[in-house]
């Protein structure tokens, strides 16, 4: 459109108008849209950081509990949380691990005459393992003690009994933590003279001098989960019973492991040791970011190893 | 002589504003598909963790006053719905045959999604052993 004289004239008052909210209305919209992904972004990426978090723990846990040993102990700790974040929850039970046993032969003492040198010997053993959650620090922690059992040439130890050696070659037994944790089931306060979990095969009660035992397993835990704000372990039994534990409450509960020769202990407060070890370990974590206050929680159940059918006592059999 | 200077016509604005519109809708589409990239990753960092877990366990933990389960019963012989670690998850335990007195072998599949109508992102079939009507 061409004024008089040749000139253009610019818009309308009705035209800049209308571009000028269509302008606006499309700001409005864009700044709205970019300030909810945004939103969005953060919140998925917390939600991400804790999913591959727990995937992580996943996996360690089911690592864990599929090499619980149904002849060790199990134990459950909890603290009450008493509004200021005391709170804490952990697990211990003896599991297999692959082990490295290295041993020195000297003087040609070893049966097969080799060299004197130091060899790795690779087989099977079994551990302890924690798993604890500090509601004051935010993180579940994991870790497993010093290796129980140590092999060495030393024809002048003079262990324990249940120490294995044959012409000066040992299995030094390490004052582990005991696998029956009589009396049974045991419900007392941590810190108590009847929690027993310090206690150890050497009978040297927790000290820092001993390998793992223990207060060795408590030192050698470190967290591999962090921003968690709950944990709930609830175990089911064999005999469908159900042990629960979480911040709650203050105890410290012991099931005794079954023998190692396959059999029961005998019948304590009328219950066969068998029927109360766990078959389904159920865990529940409550995880939070604490930048933007996105929460998850996470349920993972497992399976523990069945305990195998068995006899106990003489010319019994299991009803 | 002066040459004769203009402003934007209407249509010059109007067309200037498509284009802007057409350039931000194409930024959060990028934006929205990278948010369900990163679902769907999350969705593989745990979906199938959560398929094994519900797998053994017809009743996992949860949080009694939030939990969105519907349980099929201690057997879990049944169909067993609802959210867990994010997901929405359906199970269905058949009975299965008695392979020796006291036991039942039980075919169980899992199937987890994103969302109630979402997209599978896990599934796991298995048989499970069962020792009269314990889980």
């Amino acid at each position: 459109m061409k004024a008089s004289g040749g000139q253009r004239h610019g818009m309308t008052l009705i035209e800049l108008l209308t571009s000028v909210t269509i302008g606006v209305v499309l700001a409005t919209i864009s700044t709205v849209a970019f300030i909810h992904i945004l939103k969005a972004q953060t919140r998925l990426l917390a939600r991400l950081e804790m999913h591959n978090s727990a995937r992580f723990a996943y996996q360690s846990m089911s690592e864990e509990f599929s090499a619980l040993q149904q002849d060790g102990a199990l134990w459950l700790e909890t603290t009450a949380d008493n509004g200021t974040g005391t709170g804490s929850v952990s697990v211990t039970f003896l599991h297999a691990m692959l082990d490295e046993h290295g041993f020195t032969t000297n003087s040609q003492r070893w049966q097969g005459g080799e060299i004197d040198a130091t060899y790795q010997n690779r087989c099977t053993d079994l551990n302890w393992c924690c798993w604890r959650w500090n509601q004051q620090a935010r993180t579940l922690s994991t870790g497993v003690n010093s290796l129980p059992r140590q092999f060495r040439i030393n024809p002048a130890w003079v262990g324990p009994a249940g120490d294995f050696g044959s012409t000066g070659c040992w299995f030094v037994n390490m004052p582990q933590p005991l696998r029956q944790a009589v009396p049974y089931p045991q419900v007392a306060p941590i810190g108590s003279s009847q929690a027993a979990l310090g206690g150890n095969r050497y009978g040297s009660s927790d000290n820092t001098n001993d390998l793992s035992d223990y207060q060795d397993l408590t030192n050698n835990l470190s967290p591999i989960l962090h921003d968690v704000v709950g944990f709930h372990v609830e175990m089911l039994m064999s005999d469908g019973s159900v042990v629960d534990a979480d911040a709650t409450q203050t105890q410290t509960l012991g099931l005794d492991g079954v023998l190692v020769n396959g059999q029961c202990t005998p019948a304590l407060n009328g219950v066969q040791a068998y029927l109360k070890r766990p078959r389904l370990i159920r865990v529940l974590i409550d995880m939070q970011n604490p930048l933007n206050g996105v929460t998850q929680s996470f349920s993972f159940s497992f399976r523990s190893a069945n305990v195998l059918p068995q006899s106990y006592g003489t010319g019994k059999s299991i009803p | 002589m002066r040459p004769a200077r203009s402003g934007f016509t209407f249509i010059e604005i109007i067309a200037c504003l498509l284009v802007v519109a057409i350039g931000l809708a194409a930024a959060v589409s990028l934006t929205y598909y990278a948010i369900l990239t990163g679902t769907r990753a999350q969705a593989k960092a745990t979906a199938m963790a959560t398929a094994l877990t519900v797998t053994c366990d017809p009743a996992p933990l949860m949080h009694s006053t939030t939990a969105q389960w519907t349980s099929a019963g201690a057997s879990g012989v049944g169909t067993t719905s609802g959210w867990i670690n994010g997901y929405y998850v359906v199970r269905v335990e058949s009975q299965g045959t008695s392979p020796i007195n006291g036991f039942t072998s039980n075919p169980v599949s899992v199937d987890v999604y994103d969302n109630v109508r979402g997209s599978l992102v896990a599934s796991y079939t298995t048989r499970l052993l069962h020792q009269g009507n314990s889980p």
